[in-house]
């Protein structure tokens, strides 16, 4: 059976480039970067270098970047790290809804431990209200996390206009950019981003490597300790490999990011015409100009999402219904409720997103097996018909 | 995620659908309404003949369902007596709460009840 991977936002195949920049590293360098000796230094040079190209890509210095085993890490670091180091100005932080749960189980954390935290709703589309942003801010407010790019819709913040608002009240602005990053260009010092979260593996590069941006301007408090490891901030022998296919895989990412996101909008943009024609009560999620290219998200009206994965996956064919992070819980999707959808519409919503290595021959036979599985599925739904009725009724 | 026996009858469920004109009829979401389930029977001098069920919801409750149908077909309808061990020594064990599918095929035995003490007077 032909496999047909659409689930790039969870994670993407391993760059045979970014491969072939790892090996020499895995196979010959295994000095330790912390040792003091040649083998340590070698090491630390290549880590010196993988830092520096990283931190080039978003115009950032190279005590800037600091590496870390996951997104998510770096995601909760950022959060309680610079929470911590700042507490002596406030205890109020701001998020959204529909961030990463990396964000919000660290902001519920620190709510345990006397921080006090805001959680913006968002519109249909998924984007963040000013108004909200504005009113909710109080002079105890030290920090904003708001995702660059949403994992499960796409939506793009106006990342800009929020760090903006921030400093203008001395607040400090973190984001998730593990979607964004290769999509777009980011550059720091122009948005105004004081911390920022990145992941290799979104941009096939090696799993078990991220990286969190801190701007030498904000303190941030370390969350791992024992070891003298990125200047003193993270303590754990670096991956070194990991964070030499990081670069590599920044580089690729910076190098072919305008072939690949006409390739992805050309990709996605046939995926939505060819689905929507084929499948009859179906909902763009999001369906938004200003999102990532590659990030589907489908509502389909009286199907399980789960059920339709199972029925897909059961056929080749790979997708997600929430964030990988969460597609294993009993609960519905809180990015997809946070856009005002009831928990039942909420779980019939899968989410695709298409990879640089798809093709138009993969999606056709996708869509094929996705018609199919629909059929099935809605032959016995119990709420297919009421739904679908209701809708007409209300036109 | 699935076993073998979930995914069968997930793949190929017995008794997907609806009774016409049925004897008795429920249907039920869950407490977080993140699945909905729908029974139908055919009662006939006091047996179960006929029990469809439909669903929203995903693979193991729908096979829940399934499974549901072909235990209470044949039973004397005052003798229904699945229990949510029954299912889980049919099926295996979950994690997923499906005891509202028990409760919607209890229902749908109650609806005929009643349809049958309407008819009486």
């Amino acid at each position: 059976m032909e496999k047909i991977y659409l689930d790039n936002s969870a994670t993407t195949p391993l760059s045979a480039e970014v491969l072939n920049a790892m090996i020499p590293v895995l196979t010959g360098v295994y000095g330790n970067p912390a040792s003091i000796h040649s083998f340590g230094r070698e090491a630390s040079s290549l880590l010196d270098e993988a830092r520096d190209t990283i931190a080039k890509t978003i115009n950032a210095h190279s005590n800037e970047i600091y590496f870390t085993a996951s997104g998510s890490e770096a995601n909760s670091w950022a959060i309680v790290g610079l929470a911590n180091a700042n507490h002596s100005r406030g205890n109020h932080i701001i998020t959204s809804k529909i961030e990463h749960p990396s964000v919000l189980e660290a902001c519920k954390y620190l709510e345990r431990n006397g921080f006090e935290v805001t959680y913006l709703d968002v519109d249909s589309n998924g984007f963040i209200r000013f108004a909200d942003l504005l009113s909710a801010i109080k002079p105890s407010t030290i920090l904003i996390s708001v995702m660059f790019a949403n994992n499960e819709i796409g939506t793009i913040q106006n990342i800009k206009a929020i760090a903006e608002t921030a400093h203008e009240k001395n607040i400090i602005f973190h984001t998730d950019a593990v979607q964004i990053y290769g999509h777009m260009d980011i550059d720091v010092e122009d948005l105004g981003i004081d911390a920022l979260t990145l992941s290799a593996h979104k941009i096939y590069g090696p799993k078990g490597v991220g990286a969190l941006y801190v701007s030498n301007k904000v303190k941030i408090e370390p969350i791992i300790f024992g070891g003298n490891q990125e200047r003193g901030k993270r303590g754990g022998t670096t991956n070194l490999a990991g964070v030499v296919g990081f670069a590599k895989a920044c580089e690729i990412a910076k190098r072919d990011m305008r072939t690949n996101n006409h390739k992805l909008r050309l990709l996605s943009e046939y995926f939505i015409s060819k689905l929507t024609s084929a499948v009859e009560n179906i909902t763009i999620n999001a369906h938004t100009k200003q999102k990532v290219p590659n990030i589907i998200s489908v509502n389909f009206v009286g199907v399980d999402g789960e059920s339709l994965l199972t029925k897909l996956d059961m056929n080749g064919v790979a997708v997600s219904t929430g964030s990988a992070c969460t597609s294993n819980s009993l609960t519905v999707s809180h990015v997809i409720t946070a856009l005002g959808m009831s928990n039942d519409d909420a779980r019939s919503t899968i989410r695709f997103s298409i990879g640089k290595n798809n093709s138009y021959e993969e999606l056709d036979k996708a869509i094929a097996i996705i018609v199919k599985a629909v059929e099935e599925l809605r032959a016995f739904s119990s709420t297919y018909g009421s739904k679908t009725r209701k809708k007409k009724e209300a036109k | 995620m699935y076993n073998s026996k979930v995914l069968n009858l997930f793949t190929n469920p017995e008794n997907a659908g609806r009774i016409s004109k049925p004897d008795g009829i429920a249907d039920l979401y869950n407490a977080d309404k993140t699945a909905h389930v729908e029974f139908s029977l055919r009662v006939e001098n006091g047996n179960i003949t006929g029990c469809k069920f439909r669903a929203q919801a995903n693979p193991y409750i729908i096979a829940v369902c399934s499974k549901l149908t072909i235990f209470a077909i044949g039973l004397p309808v005052n003798e229904v007596s699945v229990t949510k061990d029954d299912i889980i020594a049919s099926l295996g064990n979950t994690d997923y709460d499906f005891g509202f599918c028990l409760d919607c095929l209890y229902q749908a035995i109650a609806d005929y009840r009643e349809k049958q003490e309407k008819s009486k007077k």
